[in-house]
């Protein structure tokens, strides 16, 4: 048997620890709920494309649903949902102690379950992206130019962007406090809603993940004023300046979340007990 | 298994659980018996390297605890534990693969395993669903997977009925017996203890109050002696000579004495007395202790757990 069992490198422990993660969090219930989403999003960006005044195109529609409704709330709170659950149930429910007394290191374990939330919640955004775009562009009097294609792409890639980034923040929050959901709801709500729409100056925005993800999507989708408006009202006149390097800060925001996760999870002594 | 333990102290904020506590656990199935809350799982996470100590060293087969050690230990916890949403055998094949097993060994392992702990009907049912017995065996099997040389159980027979408990126990000195492995049992429960162990370390507020093989520590009572005369109605002078006291047992006029011998004296004097008195002895046997006897002594008047 002995010759059966050999101390994985941290590569394979990783890939291991994401496959196991998808694999048992693929039977959570919880992918009824967002089964029902996907089919409820779409319906709604329908009912909205269909009764937009003559005012908004297509265009313009789809940008402000897809970043307000996925971008702001349902891609945030799923990753750090997904996050939470998948590293901080472990600890919940005790089974991090096998996890640790497997001969493989802490921060591998971490790294792999925070891309299997990423890979769960990414697939879930581009088909929720996918979705609603499909169900805007099916009112082709909406889209006088023709249907922009290129749109679904951007958003795709700006939502796994965010995937990745609230995944990080998700790891964080998990192995750093004993009720990382509350902490999740403060990061969203008090954070990010507060700050993102501060003024560009103020530095309390690189502290957030919507600040960065609203500056890769505008550069993207190089909107006219009246669109930049809707969708940064802080910002009055908007200035292809203000874009600066988003990727490089949600990089450093996700390099600095993982780490800290990492380093927090290796060291913590993580209580077993019944909790009173 | 041979676990050295140096002063070691384990606190949880101010609380102390174990108090420099320094011992050396035998080969063979140990018994780490107290009551709860004397700092038993403390000092197992502790060796398993899932609590760092505040002071003191451990060292498990020479290796520290955490690292390599990892490899060679399989853990039972105490409480239920188990995998959201998988089968047995989806557990099992789970932390067989996180050990750096291939999938099919890994596989063929679980089988293996279950097939030990007798869930071998069960393993394609979700842990969840399993009842508090099959919940224990399939916490063991996880502790087996990987085919660790010592396994630590802490508190295996938690919640299980008289029939599973005695099943319990036999899959544990089978472990010992049959499969060579070294077992450090944990548990409050002297009767596992007395069952199934070689050697036991009774611990009680963070401490180690009493510790020795178990024959030898409930052979400490060897020289209290079991005393049967005839006729029943019997009466033998209460100390027939120095170091030696007769009490009688089951009320006067049962004829059941228990003789209690100094270390030094020689019992023949009692023969002498019973003699004198025109009587004879039936029996003279050593009355051993159960290992109650010796956890009471050693703890405190406190009796154990009820019920137990």
């Amino acid at each position: 048997m002995n010759d059966l069992r050999r101390t994985p490198g941290t590569l394979a422990t990783v890939l291991e620890s994401a496959r196991q993660t998808l694999l048992l969090s693929c039977r959570d219930r919880f992918w009824w709920v967002v089964g029902i989403g996907l089919l409820v999003l779409p319906a709604l960006a329908y009912v909205l494309a269909g009764r937009a005044s003559e005012r908004i195109d297509g265009r313009s529609l789809y940008c402000v649903l897809a970043w307000w409704l996925l971008g702001t709330v349902v891609v945030p709170w799923l990753t750090l949902y997904l996050g939470v659950q998948s590293v901080h149930g472990r600890i919940e429910d005790r089974t991090f102690q096998y996890w640790f007394l497997r001969p493989v290191g802490r921060g591998a374990l971490l790294v792999g379950t925070w891309l299997a939330v990423v890979a769960m919640a990414s697939a879930a955004a581009v088909l929720g992206v996918v979705a609603s775009f499909a169900a805007v562009a099916a009112h082709g009097e909406l889209w006088p130019d023709g249907v922009d294609w290129r749109l679904a792409w951007v958003f795709c890639s700006v939502l796994v962007a965010g995937t990745v980034a609230y995944g990080a923040v998700a790891a964080l929050l998990a192995t750093w406090f004993r009720r990382p959901l509350v902490w999740a709801a403060v990061f969203v709500v008090g954070l990010q809603m507060l700050a993102a729409n501060l003024p560009v100056s103020a530095g309390l925005r690189r502290l957030t993940i919507t600040d960065p993800l609203r500056r890769m999507m505008l550069d993207s989708i190089e909107p006219d004023g009246r669109l930049a408006q809707r969708l940064w009202p802080a910002e009055r006149e908007f200035r292809s300046e203000l874009i600066e390097h988003p990727l490089r800060d949600l990089a450093v925001l996700v390099a600095v979340a993982l780490a800290l996760a990492v380093w927090a999870y290796g060291r913590t002594e993580y209580d077993s007990r019944e909790r009173e | 298994m041979t676990i050295e333990l140096q002063g070691v102290t384990v606190r949880y904020g101010d609380h102390v659980a174990v108090r420099d506590l320094t011992a050396t656990f035998p080969r063979g199935t140990v018994g780490l018996l107290g009551r709860n809350g004397a700092g038993k799982s403390s000092i197992l996470k502790a060796m398993l390297g899932l609590v760092r100590p505040v002071a003191g060293r451990i060292l498990v087969h020479d290796l520290a605890p955490g690292g390599d050690l990892r490899s060679r230990v399989g853990y039972m916890p105490e409480r239920d534990a188990h995998l959201p949403n998988a089968t047995g055998f989806e557990m099992i094949t789970v932390l067989g693969q996180l050990s750096g097993m291939a999938r099919r060994d890994a596989w063929r392992r679980a089988h293996e395993v279950l097939y030990l702990v007798g869930l071998e009907e069960q393993r394609y049912r979700s842990v969840a669903g399993y009842s508090a017995g099959m919940r224990q065996k399939v916490k063991l099997a996880a502790a087996l997977v990987h085919d660790p040389v010592i396994l630590f159980l802490d508190e295996p027979t938690n919640g299980l009925d008289p029939r599973a408990r005695l099943d319990m126990l036999e899959l544990v000195r089978r472990l010992g017996t049959e499969f060579g492995k070294s077992v450090l049992l944990s548990t409050h429960v002297l009767q596992d203890v007395e069952a199934i162990c070689d050697s036991v370390v009774v611990m009680e507020a963070g401490r180690i109050v009493a510790a020795g093989e178990v024959r030898a520590l409930t052979r400490a009572a060897v020289r209290e002696l079991l005393l049967v005369v005839e006729p029943a109605t019997t009466r033998l002078p209460a100390e027939p000579a120095t170091g030696i006291t007769l009490t009688p047992l089951d009320g006067a006029g049962s004829g059941r004495y228990s003789v209690r011998l100094d270390p030094a004296a020689d019992p023949s004097p009692v023969f002498a007395a019973v003699r004198s008195v025109g009587a004879r002895v039936r029996s003279l046997a050593a009355q051993r202790r159960t290992l109650t006897e010796v956890f009471v002594a050693a703890v405190g008047a406190e009796t154990p757990e009820p019920g137990r």
